[in-house]
């Protein structure tokens, strides 16, 4: 129960401060014990390279048992602002696919953030665990196209 | 543009969208030509409704159907992968064109409801073949998105068919079960 209580607590002082990265104060923890649980934000960018964005899918995977992937929001464009696709089985996990696409004629051309995901980790900041795998993108007329993908922290967190 | 044209974007001509090489393909390409309007035939047959305003469905494109599904499920089992043939572009032209309407006939109600596993373990062989449209050996979110591409249909029926079989299809491809 407290550590339920404890973990609104972060949250809250996440959603607060806006600095995802350093919301939990390591000196809150007896130094002997075993590394806390935090959350963070994590965007992910896609740049389309110049090209409309209308589809894609991306799997990101941890690979480690020291983050799980919590929650999943949309972007900032219009055309990506609903939360994309994904497998809620995937919730509480290190792996995850997501999905989205637009029939939009209003479609990013510039690297934009297409969806946010939350996390639940330990031991070393997010980044530092996370791939990225292209598994399809798309332009308006469904011919694939390359795109670059990035994440980055959220609201300015680091590393 | 050597390569002969694709159903979507035979599809795209002749809605009057696709680029202008497509286009300058099309009027040069003899193949191609009569792939469209084998396309353009199909689509109008489509639209016929029957007296209760429910699209019917020619025995000849039944036919083809099933006869595509014969030969490509034939290819499974002899490759044990799903290859793109060019003899699959008037079925995946007419599985794109037709969009819901052709849903309907290829059983989209047989695909897995999101979050059944056990529906997912017995239906991937299925599925696989009914949901990647686009032919690539996979079922990703450009399958959905071709199939969502498609001109709305004035059956509400039929669209919200279409919009279900859109949802099924995404969900199957973000499934970390299956994968891409």
């Amino acid at each position: 129960m407290w550590s339920i209580v404890r973990a609104c607590l972060i949250a809250g002082l996440v959603a607060f401060n806006g600095d995802t990265l350093s919301a939990a104060s390591p000196s809150a923890a007896p130094p002997s014990a075993a590394p806390e649980w935090r959350f963070s934000a994590v965007d992910v960018l896609v740049d389309p390279l110049g090209r409309d964005l209308a589809a894609y899918q991306i799997e990101v995977d941890a690979e480690s048992d020291d983050l799980q992937i919590v929650g999943v929001e949309g972007g900032e464009h219009a055309s990506f602002r609903e939360p994309p696709y994904y497998d809620a089985a995937a919730l509480g996990g290190g792996r995850i696919i997501i999905a989205a696409f637009s029939t939009s004629e209003q479609l990013p051309d510039v690297r934009s953030r297409v969806a946010t995901l939350h996390v639940r980790w330990r031991a070393e900041a997010p980044l530092s665990k996370l791939h990225v795998d292209v598994q399809a993108a798309a332009t308006t007329d469904g011919s694939p196209i390359k795109i670059a993908v990035e994440l980055v922290a959220a609201h300015g967190g680091s590393r | 543009m050597d390569e002969h044209l694709d159903s979507i974007a035979l599809d795209e001509l002749r809605r009057g969208e696709g680029s202008a090489a497509a286009r300058e393909h099309l009027d040069s390409c003899e193949p191609c030509r009569a792939e469209a309007d084998s396309l353009a035939g199909i689509v109008q047959a489509l639209r016929d409704d029957d007296d209760q305003g429910r699209p019917v469905v020619p025995p000849e494109i039944d036919r083809q159907v099933l006869e595509v599904a014969r030969r490509r499920a034939a290819s499974i089992r002899a490759h044990g992968v799903i290859h793109r043939h060019r003899w699959l572009r008037p079925a995946v032209g007419m599985a794109i064109a037709a969009g819901a309407l052709l849903s309907m006939r290829l059983s989209f109600d047989a695909l897995p409801s999101p979050g059944s596993r056990a529906e997912k373990a017995s239906g991937v062989a299925v599925t696989a073949q009914q949901t990647d449209l686009d032919g690539d050996g996979r079922v990703t979110i450009l399958d959905a998105f071709a199939l969502a591409r498609q001109p709305a249909s004035p059956s509400s029926e039929i669209e919200d068919e279409r919009k279900r079989s859109v949802a099924r299809i995404a969900d199957l491809a973000v499934s970390v079960e299956r994968g891409a």
